[in-house]
């Protein structure tokens, strides 16, 4: 409850005055996207159908690299 | 989440990918599931392998296959030196096939199995969801320090229809009020959880105690959620918070701009997200619009698994 009392403190300031983020909230929104080290990852080209894949696999002559999880692994896992 | 730090990130993988394997990423549940062409044929090149998926269980891992089936590899160790001895033993197999093995002649798919497919609906769209375990520092929440499980931030995918849409500018064109009940049921019972050490549990309908949430005419919104599960396995899980955000749309009524911010207090962990700090922690979940072009924005929610569930999630 304590927390209630906290944010909603914050954030009714941000109801009434503007359509966007206050400072604190912008910082806030910072820390919780993902960093450009927690992102490294996206920079391999997936894809996301393995049908498609082997078409493409078939075409260029390269092996298919699976990536299988229980969960998306490019989205919750 | 550990892969994608320790190994993806890893630059000698990452070249290796890029140059000389067609990577692709895929959810297991459906994947091992589904009664078509490409589950069988996965199911095909798994059996090859320890992941047998005995009594319908995981086959979850990291394959190297040719185009024909052939399994050229298999590893579900998280150290990238171990999968790069993988990748190099499959390249070296790969190599060593007939020509004919490594170029066949793909058919079309054929119909694909439609209990695990799950597609946005036309005219919906995709908000991006990302949750982050936070602590207190120097009298600021930020995010968690040190090399603590879960640190990292998890990303999932809010879908909406084009009605439910509709539904949201009507609301704001109004005057406001209250959240649609079933949009608001949805973005509470399977967005606000704490998917930072893998897949969480999603909340029953009976876990919201306060599920408010506002929208003046301008398209802001503030509220606040108080969510608790019944005791499982010796444990309850909760999540309480406030959630703000400010919302835009087309002249066609579309969404220009979904901003969502929930901030909050978690405690308790799932079957599959153990490792959960002792006490009430900060964790928050911030949404933002997708144009959904890039194909991990086209990565289906988790709570999908369930459809019925997800789409109708006022409903018990």
């Amino acid at each position: 409850m304590r927390w209630f009392f906290v944010t909603l403190a914050l954030g009714s300031s941000v109801i009434s005055v503007c359509a966007g983020w206050k400072l604190e909230q912008t910082r806030l929104i910072k820390e919780i996207l993902p960093t450009k080290a927690e992102s490294a990852w996206a920079e391999i080209p997936w894809r996301t159908n393995l049908w498609e894949a082997r078409k493409e696999s078939a075409k260029v002559g390269k092996p298919i690299y699976l990536w299988e999880m229980d969960g998306h692994p490019l989205g919750c896992t | 989440m550990t892969d994608r730090l320790l190994v993806f990130s890893n630059p000698e993988v990452q070249k290796l990918l890029k140059e000389k394997f067609i990577p692709v990423a895929a959810n297991d549940w459906y994947q091992r599931r589904r009664q078509d062409a490409e589950g069988e044929f996965f199911r095909s090149v798994a059996n090859q392998g320890p992941r047998k998926g005995q009594g319908g269980g995981t086959r979850q891992g990291h394959y190297v296959l040719s185009a024909s089936g052939t399994l050229l590899g298999y590893n579900n160790n998280r150290g990238p030196a171990r999968r790069l001895k993988m990748m190099r033993n499959a390249l070296s197999l790969w190599n060593d096939l007939p020509a004919k093995a490594k170029k066949p002649t793909i058919p079309e798919i054929g119909k694909a199995d439609p209990k695990f497919q799950r597609l946005l609906p036309s005219g919906g769209q995709v908000i991006k969801a990302y949750t982050r375990c936070l602590e207190m520092r120097d009298g600021k929440l930020m995010a968690m320090g040190g090399e603590k499980v879960g640190k990292l931030a998890a990303v999932d995918h809010l879908w909406l229809q084009k009605g439910e849409i509709k539904q949201l500018h009507q609301l704001q064109k109004g005057g406001g009020g209250p959240l649609p009940a079933r949009i608001r049921a949805r973005i509470l019972r399977f967005h606000l959880t704490d998917s930072t050490r893998g897949e969480p549990p999603h909340w029953a309908v009976g876990d919201m105690k306060m599920a408010m949430i506002q929208m003046n005419s301008k398209g802001e919104l503030a509220g606040g959620f108080s969510l608790m599960s019944d005791v499982k396995d010796g444990q309850k899980r909760s999540y309480s918070g406030t959630i703000f955000g400010h919302l835009l749309f087309t002249a066609e009524g579309k969404l220009a701009k979904f901003e969502l911010l929930a901030t909050g207090e978690h405690e308790g962990e799932g079957r599959f997200t153990k490792g959960a700090r002792p006490d009430p922690s900060p964790l928050a979940v911030y949404f933002t619009l997708s144009d959904g072009k890039k194909a991990a924005d086209q990565i289906p929610p988790q709570g999908m698994h369930w459809e019925r569930g997800y789409w109708q999630a006022e409903k018990k």
